[in-house]
């Protein structure tokens, strides 16, 4: 099967690569903070910390990005009648995978999408990470191969596939209402903000294409790696590049170079290690954590679990110190990894099918 | 799988539960002495232990007074050299001596400079009023105590053989000390004190910053600094010279069944290898004041 | 749905507990005055903190920035280390040492001082922040890092001054902002 132009998937799954590219550069210079325009697991750490989950004074802010997401990609699962409750596949796996996709981005400092926003900034310290990121998702597709499956998703009653979306209703009423109970930094990179309507339009937008194409940034490398150029993801994937690649040339915002770059560290081995944690648990969940967002806005609650426990491990990584910064990682965070790593082999040992 | 199990604990136990044998005679390292023969060897008997063991060889730490170190060099009593960066100069510029690292304390890492004070209220201001003053000089060959004070007055066109009313310097242990107390308790209007003596004694309590006022400090040189003979095998003293910039503050060796850390004991931060020429200034300043290795009579 | 009483019962009072939610969301209902006051509390706290933290930093540091703007640069730096035996650990210590250090021109110590400081407080990168020190710390990587990578290339093997790049490097990557 080869690609053809006149299919209309390809065309919206470049237009969301594209997009993605774009805004995600786009959004640091409307105010986001530095090569993290758009970036997952720094905003599930800000909206964790915005409920009251850590206590670290410059890491709170709700995101209106991560609303705009999940609600985007409810709206258009609703408008093309794709939104279906389903869940049940092994659920506290995947609340378990996902605080450890949020402790490997956060030693990593950055999610898939972040790690090619830098890169495209020109910040080559991130290559690191993305030989661990292509890496874990080998890894996790030789585990498929091998009959590693947490098992199919079933259709569920009771619309549970709305709780995870409804959740987000009440943090977009939350971002609006402003109760005295959220807490929003006033210095820090969760000070460093676009403007509140500019976000959630923008997040609305990528959560309506990302929901339409299925993009995502590890999917892209997954299918790279299976189906080559025939994949339109990575067709996706190239647009995403060449869209933030443009974007930062044109504003000023590209310096190539290995030292000094925002927000990243010069500990490659534990980039390696914190990506290649995240490539290998997206595969076996599905999805990076971009991906997670989007597939719990459709309905499935298995997706939603793991939102549910990227929140908990954006609280996690701050108040134990697993986070990495600029200085390095800590001690606390190769720990974390390394815990994440040995989960990950637990669960490819435990959910084997050995009879394939 | 026992006979696995067996070879494993045979290694284990090998390599674990041996310690290195030293080999070769005592290779001795002379300490130039600050204050005391005991205090010289209490501050550097755990460093002398941490190099033999990771050296493989004996070394022999050796207590050495300023005054005599050059002699004792060149008489063979040791082979390793730790004195003030003037006697390194000194050893180098007369005896070829090699170097290797230097030593890091205080606010400057692996460097100091030296201070000339006042009391606070005191209506010298400037280096032109210590005309007719009494003044307190640390040990003759400290380059922070005494060279480097001397150096600034020369420098200020202000000699402190003929403006100086009277000059002393004092007799016994902790000279930097006393040069400071002397400026306190009033005995002279001005001391050469060694910023390192100041920030350590300020740090510890003893005296306070509001107490003294630094009329002058000089350029910022090298602080205390090893040495090694240009007979000693070159690799043995590269590896010496490893082993000292590696040390860090939770290095240890055991003493006696204590387990004492390296660096602390020894009242250093660490060590840097410095160039040769980052030793000029201390050359120039002893060209200038007339002293050791360039003194012309 | 809906067919029998109790599906009719579950959403009525489905309807009545949303009707109430919204009411109490809308600020119709008795407020709770005590949780407002505690979350308004706990905010004032923190700014109260913030700015008691920058004024102590003012009341205790003042002797130490007179005498440096007196040019008074050993005395000052003798005073830091008084300051340290009362503020042990404070951030506050290693970014004026840092400071004084860079007049004297000595760059390679005041880029390790200057990196603690920040590591310590992030504030003084903050370039909102009342504690914000940018322009310093901008001049003492601007100016010191490529005297510091001259001199690794002549001593490529000296690790204090390889520890002093990778503090210049954390600094250059804090002034570039980014997610901490």
């Amino acid at each position: 099967m080869s690609l053809s132009l006149r299919d209309r998937h390809l065309w919206i799954v470049l237009a969301a690569g594209a997009g993605l590219g774009v805004l995600g550069a786009l959004l640091s210079v409307w105010g986001n903070p530095q090569n993290s325009g758009i970036c997952v697991s720094c905003f599930i750490e800000n909206t964790s910390g915005a409920l009251g989950l850590h206590d670290n004074e410059r890491m709170q802010y709700l995101r209106p990005e991560l609303i705009g997401f999940v609600l985007g990609s409810i709206l258009c699962a609703s408008l093309f009648r794709e939104f279906r409750s389903r869940g049940g596949s092994a659920p506290l796996v995947r609340l378990v995978s996902g605080v450890f996709l949020i402790v490997g981005s956060a030693v990593f400092i950055g999610c898939p999408i972040k790690l090619f926003l830098r890169l495209t900034a020109g910040d080559i310290s991130s290559l690191a990470g993305l030989l661990g990121l292509i890496a874990g998702v080998w890894v996790g597709l030789q585990g498929l191969a091998r009959g590693v499956d947490l098992g199919r998703a079933e259709d569920e009653r009771g619309a549970t596939g709305l709780l995870v979306p409804a959740g987000f209703v009440l943090l977009l009423i939350f971002l609006l209402a402003r109760p005295s109970f959220l807490l929003f930094s006033d210095r820090g990179s969760a000070a460093q903000h676009a403007p509140l309507f500019m976000s959630l339009a923008v997040g609305l937008l990528l959560g309506v294409l990302a929901q339409r194409s299925r993009f995502c940034i590890t999917g892209s490398v997954r299918d790279g790696l299976l189906m080559g150029t025939r994949s339109p993801l990575l067709w996706g994937f190239f647009a995403f590049l060449i869209g933030a690649f443009v974007t930062n040339i044109i504003m000023g915002r590209f310096t190539f170079g290995l030292y000094g770059q925002p927000g990243a560290h010069l500990e490659y081995l534990w980039s390696f290690l914190g990506m290649l944690l995240v490539g290998w648990l997206s595969v076996l969940i599905g999805g990076c954590p971009f991906r997670q967002l989007i597939k719990a806005g459709e309905g499935d609650a298995d997706a939603g679990l793991a939102v549910v426990g990227m929140l908990l491990g954006g609280g996690l990584v701050q108040s134990w110190g697993v986070a990495a910064t600029a200085a390095g990682v800590a001690t606390s965070g190769k720990i974390s990894v390394l815990v994440g790593l040995a989960f990950v082999l637990l669960i490819s040992l435990l959910f084997r099918d050995r009879t394939a | 799988m026992k006979r696995f199990i067996f070879i494993s604990l045979f290694l284990v136990v090998a390599l674990t539960g041996c310690e290195q044998p030293l080999e070769g005679p005592p290779i001795r390292i002379g300490y130039m002495n600050c204050n005391s023969e005991a205090e010289t060897m209490k501050r550097f008997r755990p460093l002398t232990a941490y190099l033999s063991q990771q050296l493989g060889r004996p070394f022999e730490a050796v207590p050495v007074d300023t005054q005599d170190f050059e002699s004792r060099f060149v008489a063979g009593d040791f082979a390793f050299t730790h004195g003030n960066s003037l006697l390194y100069i000194i050893m180098r510029e007369n005896h070829g001596l090699k170097l290797l690292a230097t030593e890091k304390r205080g606010q400057f890492g692996s460097r100091t400079a030296g201070s000339i004070i006042v009391k606070k209220d005191s209506p010298i201001k400037t280096l032109a009023d210590l005309q007719g003053k009494r003044m307190l000089f640390g040990p003759q060959l400290a380059p922070t105590g005494y060279l480097a004070q001397y150096d600034l007055m020369l420098q200020a066109g202000f000699d402190p053989e003929v403006g100086l009313d009277y000059y002393a310097i004092p007799h016994g242990a902790y000279k930097h000390e006393k040069v400071i107390y002397g400026v306190y308790f009033g005995e002279y209007d001005v001391a050469a004190a060694p910023t390192l003596d100041l920030e350590l004694m300020t740090r510890e309590g003893r005296i306070s910053a509001d107490d003294f006022r630094i009329l002058a400090q000089s350029e910022i040189i090298p602080y205390c600094t090893f040495g090694a003979s240009k007979d000693v095998d070159a690799a043995l003293a590269e590896k010496f010279r490893k082993v000292l910039i590696e040390l860090t503050p939770e290095t240890t060796v055991e003493i006696d069944g204590e387990t004492i850390k390296v660096l602390d004991s020894a009242w250093v931060d660490g060590f840097e290898t410095l160039l040769d020429q980052d030793y000029d200034p201390i050359r120039d300043m002893a060209r200038r004041v007339n002293m050791p290795p360039y003194q012309e009579f | 749905m809906l067919r029998d009483r109790f599906d009719q019962l579950m959403i009525v009072a489905l309807v009545g507990v949303l009707i109430f939610t919204a009411v109490l969301m809308a600020g119709a209902g008795p407020r709770d005055d005590n949780h407002d006051a505690q979350a308004a509390n706990r905010r004032f706290e923190r700014e109260m903190l913030h700015q008691a933290r920058v004024a102590f930093i003012e009341r205790h540091y003042s002797p130490v920035i007179t005498l440096r703007d007196n040019g008074s640069l050993p005395d000052a730096l003798l005073k830091l280390e008084e300051l340290s035996r009362t503020l042990p650990g404070e951030a506050h210590n290693d970014l004026l040492s840092g400071d004084i250090l860079l007049r004297m021109g000595q760059f390679d110590r005041a880029i390790s001082k200057l990196a603690k400081a920040v590591k310590s407080n992030a504030d003084y990168v903050d370039s909102v922040s009342p504690l914000s020190q940018r322009p310093l710390i901008e001049s003492a990587v601007s100016e010191g890092l490529p005297l510091i990578r001259d001199r690794l290339r002549v001593q490529p093997d000296n690790l204090t001054l390889a520890k002093v790049l990778k503090d210049g490097y954390y600094l250059q990557s804090r002034l570039a902002g980014g997610c901490e």
